[in-house]
């Protein structure tokens, strides 16, 4: 019987031998997290303290810059990239928050759109509450109100239920009056600036700002197509280097019932083709997939980040995650219970 | 006759003990949310999403599905929960009493489960809205099965059972996986006893495949209740991605080495909380038990020491999952909660029960005569006089601490009376507690915040309100900055017994002044 022993403490020690790297310190990941906004936190926390730390801001941003780039336009992302340029803080902060606003309208206009697909919805208003709870310090008043308003929209996408237990139907109207309502409510507090180059480097078609916004077709389901427009830094300013740019900040108007407002196409909802002589690094890819689910572009972009994350500024803990480590462990015990039964079989043991 | 009476009268004690332990379990169920992972499970109750965290990752089905059961005629979640917890550890008592008899006489199997079942920080659990107690009642279940099969090693509908019962045991709690390793002994055990090898080989090849099968159940079902495999698929990508994208980063985690852990993990998890429950004297009844079987083997002689020690010969695969169950708690699990290590300390009792008893009923019929006969026959009593204490010392503390656990404030909830009471605005910076917070539905600003250098930029924004955190914040800025520690002032301590908050026990609030020259 002395072999039990042995044959269990020899599962064991494979168990140990491969286990520990993965399982040490283990513990769940959050899929309630947005990129956008944790880049924002390390930027912000960046910049706070005495002395504003640029390296890290210049190293986040360029981590975030394509995705920023491919979803709201070159023209966000060179704003926020003049920002640093400038070490202008106040406005490179502001100018972030805005974007964490578009980023809101990003999720919304997905989720409004896959609101049939339970799972992919559910996702994309996580993310969307991960952005909203960011800016949510900022924010005066109403925030409790608007976590009501996503816990009403949750509530709204229904659910499968647990083992057909818990069962309940999805209210796609519902659901669309809450998101207008949160986004109509964040939005006025954080205008964005665009950076305008100098006069005499602003070339190609001259337009209004507001023209896009005119022609846009004013649904809000409407996946924002990938159009061949002018970026916003070419659009002609008065006299200001920094333009007022939010058209749908009417205070008192009620813009969460008016979709053409509240999902007002500003550069940031415009899918944008980067000019070619951009000189960018932002691979124009990621544009071509736009069309497809806004979910497999979020893995797109985990994956990138994860490729990224040799030399991405943002400290990491080392946590695991918890399919590998129940796989690799799942997969020891059998493969090592192959091996010893293997052994047996040729009688080595 | 007597005799005969006596042992009725035994018997009865025993279940009348067992059921008045579950009565209490219900009577004093703890009416607490403690814990963030106690939030996720009464959450889930009334909403299975696994998004939301509710319950976390991986999702506990089976679980959540049989309190939502019990929730259909219970409106209180966290006691639907706690009915469920401890229905279960009442009928946890058949397979205990039954893998015990195979030792030890009907009377002596049921007074071991008894004193196992009465260890208070068992019983305990059967009152809380925790995972844990259902766990160890399937994990019973289970250890039982896996023994039924390995009696008869060519019944199918035994190995079949072994199987369908661990799927439940990893239905409820994933994180026993290893208790699976008696799965893959039985199956070897099987295959050697089998002599047509081609046979052994397909029965192998069936049992694996079943066992897969089994496992599938409680995933697809998991998995639907995501609506469809691709949304549940893209959810556990998500999750995956959390990890790398973990809040801002910066956690002050301090690895603890290897050796400590396994002193803390071993002497005072194991041995201080869960076997002892922190009282002297059930250290000194468990040491009194531990010499007086030593020195009933010793005295048996070698030709007698065999058969008693029967129970713990026969437990060899019991004491080889126990094994790798601690190595994967020691390495994997978190550190800091007890109640990681508490499923192995049923099974470690019950070989020192069975092993105990066994002693005393050899030593009775020992063929020794004179002094020595009348010797051992005293050792032989004090056994089950020793167990006797042991039991009655079990059920009186742990009946104070049940009551003390359904009225005792927790910590986090005297917090939120004292920051509820507080003049508004504020904003309270927290960890974990900020999940209990919400379940409360505090009225107050609160938030979790790990990295110093971005609470200063939210601060720095909110200038009207005043800025509250908790030690746990203030512990894990000092670690990032030693300058945190210069702008704050302790407010309030708040305590709780640490038996039942492991981690959250004692909370200090601390005021955040804010500095002129920075504004």
């Amino acid at each position: 019987m002395s072999r039990w022993y042995r044959y269990g403490l020899a599962v064991i020690v494979l168990m140990v031998w491969l286990a520990p790297v993965q399982v040490s310190a283990y513990s769940y990941g959050d899929a309630n997290t947005e990129d956008v906004a944790e880049t924002f936190k390390v930027i912000a926390g960046a910049l706070s303290g005495d002395k504003a730390d640029w390296k890290t801001v210049q190293d986040t941003h360029q981590v975030r810059r394509s995705e920023i780039q491919s979803h709201f336009g070159e023209s966000v992302a060179l704003t926020l990239d003049k920002n640093i340029e400038a070490k202008d803080s106040k406005l490179l902060i502001a100018n972030y928050k805005a974007v964490l606003v578009m980023n809101l309208d990003r999720r919304f206009t997905y989720a409004l759109k896959d609101v049939a697909d339970y799972a992919a919805a559910k996702l994309l208003l996580a993310k969307a509450k991960a952005t909203f709870d960011t800016l949510a310090p900022y924010m005066s008043s109403g925030t409790d109100d608007i976590n009501k308003a996503f816990d009403d929209a949750l509530e709204a996408l229904g659910n499968p239920g647990l083992f057909g237990v818990g069962e309940k139907e999805a209210d796609p109207d519902t659901f669309k009056v809450k998101v207008d309502y949160i986004y109509g409510k964040v939005k006025p507090s954080f205008p964005y600036k665009a950076y305008v180059k100098p006069a005499s480097t602003a070339t190609g078609s001259v337009k209004p700002t507001k023209a896009p916004a005119a022609t846009q077709k004013p649904s809000a389901t409407k996946a924002p197509t990938a159009t061949s427009k002018p970026t916003a830094s070419d659009k002609p300013v008065a006299s200001d280097l920094a333009a007022e740019e939010t058209p749908s900040a009417t205070p008192g108007a009620e813009p969460s019932l008016e979709p053409a407002e509240s999902i007002s196409p500003s550069p940031g909802t415009t899918e944008t083709t980067p000019p070619a002589a951009s000189g960018s690094e932002g691979d124009s890819d990621e544009l071509s997939g736009e069309s497809e689910s806004e979910v497999s572009a979020l893995a797109e972009a985990s994956q990138q980040g994860a490729q990224e994350e040799g030399h991405a500024p943002m400290e990491r803990t080392d946590k695991t995650n918890p399919f590998i480590t129940i796989f690799v462990i799942a997969g020891v015990v059998i493969v090592g219970g192959g091996v010893i039964w293997f052994i047996r079989k040729k009688g080595l043991l | 006759m007597q005799q005969r009476s006596l042992r009725y009268l035994s018997l009865g004690a025993a279940a009348i003990v067992l059921l008045t332990l579950f009565g209490l379990n219900l009577r004093f169920a703890s009416p607490f949310v403690r814990s963030w992972d106690e939030v996720d499970f009464v959450l889930a109750v009334g909403r299975f999403d696994l998004l939301a965290m509710q319950p976390h990752f991986p999702g506990y089905p089976y679980f959540i599905a049989g309190a939502k059961l019990v929730h259909g005629w219970v409106t209180d979640p966290v006691k639907s929960l706690i009915g469920w917890n401890a229905a279960l550890a009442c009928s946890s008592f058949i397979p205990i009493a039954l893998l015990a008899r195979r030792y030890v006489n009907v009377s002596a199997a049921l007074w071991s489960t008894v004193a196992i079942q009465s260890m208070p920080y068992m019983w305990l659990m059967g009152s809380r809205p925790m995972s844990e107690c259902t766990g160890i009642a399937v994990l019973w279940w289970y250890l039982w099965s896996v023994r039924m099969a390995a009696d008869r090693p060519h019944s199918i509908p035994r190995l079949g059972a072994a199987l369908v019962i661990f799927s439940l045991l990893m239905g409820i709690r994933v994180s026993y996986f290893p208790f699976g390793l008696a799965l893959l002994v039985l199956l070897i055990y099987q295959y050697r006893r089998e002599s047509n090898k081609r046979i052994g080989l397909r029965r192998l090849a069936l049992a694996i495949t079943a066992a897969a099968g089994a496992q599938l159940i409680w995933i697809g079902g998991l998995a639907m209740s995501e609506g469809t495999l691709q949304g549940f698929w893209n959810l556990s990508m998500a999750f995956i991605d959390g990890h790398f994208s973990e809040w801002g980063g910066g956690v002050a985690s301090a690895q603890v080495p290897l050796g400590t852990r396994f002193v803390t993990l071993v002497y005072d998890h194991l041995i201080r909380d869960v076997l002892l429950n922190r009282l002297a004297v059930l250290g000194a009844l468990y040491g009194c038990l531990i010499a007086l079987t030593g020195c009933g083997i010793w005295k048996l002689g070698s030709s007698r020491r065999t058969i008693a020690l029967d129970g713990l010969k026969h437990h060899k695969w019991l004491i080889i999952i126990l094994a790798a169950y601690g190595g994967w708690v020691l390495l994997g699990q978190n550190i800091e909660k007890p109640r990681h290590i508490a499923p192995i300390a049923g099974p470690l009792m019950l070989l020192v029960y069975v092993s105990a008893l066994k002693t005393a009923h050899w030593l009775k019929l020992s063929s020794v005569t004179g002094n020595e006969r009348l010797w051992n026959k005293a050792n032989a009593a004090a056994i089950p006089f020793t167990l006797a204490a042991v039991v009655i010392v079990q059920f009186i503390s742990g009946a104070q601490l049940l009551k003390l656990q359904a009225e005792q404030q927790p910590a986090v909830y005297q917090l939120n009376d004292y920051m509820g009471a507080l003049e508004q605005p504020l904003v309270l910076y927290t960890w974990e507690e900020t999940r209990v917070l919400g379940y409360l539905k505090a009225d107050y600003e609160h938030r979790k915040v790990y990295t110093y250098d971005y609470f200063q930029a939210i601060t720095s924004s909110e200038t009207e309100q005043r800025v509250y955190l908790t030690d746990h914040v203030l512990n894990g800025f000092l670690a990032q900055n030693k300058a945190a520690g210069l702008d704050v002032v302790p407010v309030a301590h708040f305590t709780s017994d640490d038996r039942f908050d492991p981690v959250y026990s004692e909370i200090t609030v601390y005021e955040w002044k804010k500095r002129d020259s920075d504004n």
